[in-house]
């Protein structure tokens, strides 16, 4: 009935129930309650950016992590003054800028919409606010953000392992 | 490129109308102006009482339901105990407006003879027919025309209606109106609006409550210390001092002052001094405890005015909404302070000024 009235006035553009589902099935929501998801749509943000348009950039400080509900992201990272290299792109349903939300350290990489996108923001501020108020919620979100960060550097350290014995193999040829 | 710049003319004319029609509406139901401000002050105050309620599994609605519930039952019971001694103390302090008007020209009397017996032969004016003339001149000043001041029956009953209704919706649906407001603001600057309004909100968040609970300590200790002292009045003054203590500087010494007022002008007033010298101890022991133990850890790092800032809006306050404007002015411009500070330091660091 309340969110009837105000829903009118202020009324958010996609259906409650779709974001409540849509961060369910996300790694960082895991083993959350229905009314705890509810806690966290709360708070959430949608944005919408056009293609080409930046998310956010690199070395600006972090505001929190964006989840994809359309569209295609790229994750960019400047080499030299002008040269952008693509890290990864971020499809639907997956989620991007995570660090951020554990610290307010300036961005590691730029994020851009590569096609028209729509976005679903969890900030800092909020996970802060619920770690005073909600702790059990909060610790449940930040383990899994930290399970989530574990896995990220152990495939970056694979990566780098494997890049090591590319570049060893390479000079052992041309020696 | 020039479509854009133009669709960024319509957008900034079509922001500016929006604020023209809010100022508009706002300045005229101006009486809407002090439920919502209160409502505003009551959600930040709630806020963490109602996640608490949710982080135990229950769902928002039904804490708020609850919340509404027993807070009506907690009003209920206080207005049952303590309104009709508020009525009574107040009815009295109307009735013995007239004895009081009498102890004043008696001792604007006193004040004339002993200044004749001190400087005999200098002109001394007579104060007590002066007073008796003013007092009893029509159209002239009535001490009863010191409650024309306060804000009217309708003005009253209005705010205590709409409060808890506003505040109730603030509290179901507040997330809707920050989420629309947050759309409003360009992708370019959403990270730092976040950021920002965070960082301005906790500040005011922690402002209101260390005052709020100041005030609430100060009027306690003063209406204890009243009763004890078995001081006429004591709820109503006790009433006084807390909500004087809202306004730092003039605050305090409101509730001594008019305690001391009254008990001066009382028939007993000037030959038994017993009572005012409890009321100085009383006020000296809750303001002591007050500014060295509980001041420093509800309100902390405050915002400190300077005293002529306080003074002009109070004044300012006072003109524009009479007593409940000068006790919203301070609060008022220690959030604008707050908001200011907080605001100028973060543009800097993200070197927009």
């Amino acid at each position: 009935m309340v969110n009837a009235v105000w829903g009118n006035i202020f009324g958010s553009p996609r259906e409650k129930k779709v974001i409540i589902e849509t961060l369910g099935q996300l790694p960082a929501f895991e083993g959350l309650s229905k009314n705890d998801l509810a806690q966290v749509e709360r708070v959430t943000h949608e944005r919408r950016y056009k293609a080409g348009e930046p998310v956010f950039d690199e070395k600006m400080p972090g505001a929190g992590m964006y989840i994809v509900l359309s569209g295609e992201v790229v994750i960019e990272k400047l080499i030299g003054d002008d040269n952008k290299i693509e890290l990864a792109t971020v499809g639907e349903k997956c989620f991007f800028g995570e660090l951020a939300l554990i610290d307010e350290m300036p961005r590691s990489a730029g994020a851009r919409a590569k096609i028209d996108s729509v976005l679903l923001a969890f900030c800092k501020p909020d996970l802060e606010n619920l770690l005073e108020h909600n702790p059990g919620l909060a610790a449940r979100i930040v383990r899994n953000v930290a399970k989530m960060i574990c896995r990220r550097l152990v495939e970056t350290n694979n990566r780098m392992e494997a890049l090591e014995t590319r570049i060893s193999t390479l000079s052992h040829k041309e020696k | 490129m020039r479509n854009s710049s133009s669709h960024k003319v319509v957008k900034v004319l079509y922001f500016i109308a929006v604020a023209a029609v809010i100022v508009a509406i706002a300045y005229s139901f101006k009486i809407l102006a002090v439920p919502v401000l209160l409502a505003l002050i009551l959600k930040l105050l709630l806020d963490p009482v109602v996640a608490w309620f949710e982080s135990r599994g229950m769902k928002r609605m039904n804490v708020l339901i609850g919340l509404s519930l027993s807070a009506t039952l907690v009003l209920v019971v206080l207005g049952a105990i303590f309104i009709p001694a508020i009525l009574r103390e107040c009815k009295n302090i109307v009735s013995n407006l007239p004895v009081y008007k009498q102890s004043f020209i008696a001792a604007a009397g006193q004040l004339h003879d002993s200044a004749l017996k001190l400087m005999p032969g200098v002109s001394v004016p007579d104060f007590q027919a002066m007073l008796t003339e003013r007092l009893s001149k029509p159209g002239g000043f009535k001490m009863e025309t010191l409650f024309h001041y306060l804000p009217d029956v309708f003005e009253i009953f209005m705010t205590i209606a709409l409060v808890p209704i506003i505040t109730f919706f603030f509290l179901a649906d507040g997330h809707l109106i920050n989420k629309f407001l947050m759309s409003l603001v360009p992708n370019t600057y959403f990270e730092m609006s976040v950021l920002l309004v965070n960082r301005v909100l906790t500040q005011i968040r922690q402002y209101i409550r260390g005052q709020m609970l100041d005030a609430a300590y100060v009027g306690l200790c003063m209406t204890i210390g009243l009763l004890l002292t078995h001081t006429h009045y004591a709820i109503v003054l006790g009433i006084l001092s807390g909500l004087g203590n809202l306004i730092p500087y003039v605050g305090p010494s409101l509730g001594l002052v008019a305690a001391a007022l009254l008990m001066l002008l009382s028939p007993e007033g000037l030959t038994n001094i017993t009572p005012l010298l409890w009321l100085g101890f009383c006020v000296f022991l809750t303001h002591f405890t007050e500014i060295h133990f509980v001041y420093p850890i509800v309100v902390g790092n405050s915002v400190d005015l300077h005293p002529l800032v306080v003074i002009l809006g109070v004044v300012v306050g006072g003109t524009l909404a009479g007593i409940v404007g000068m006790l919203l002015a301070v609060p008022i411009m220690g959030i604008a302070k707050v908001s200011f500070e907080t605001v100028h330091s973060y543009l800097k660091s993200y070197s927009i000024i």
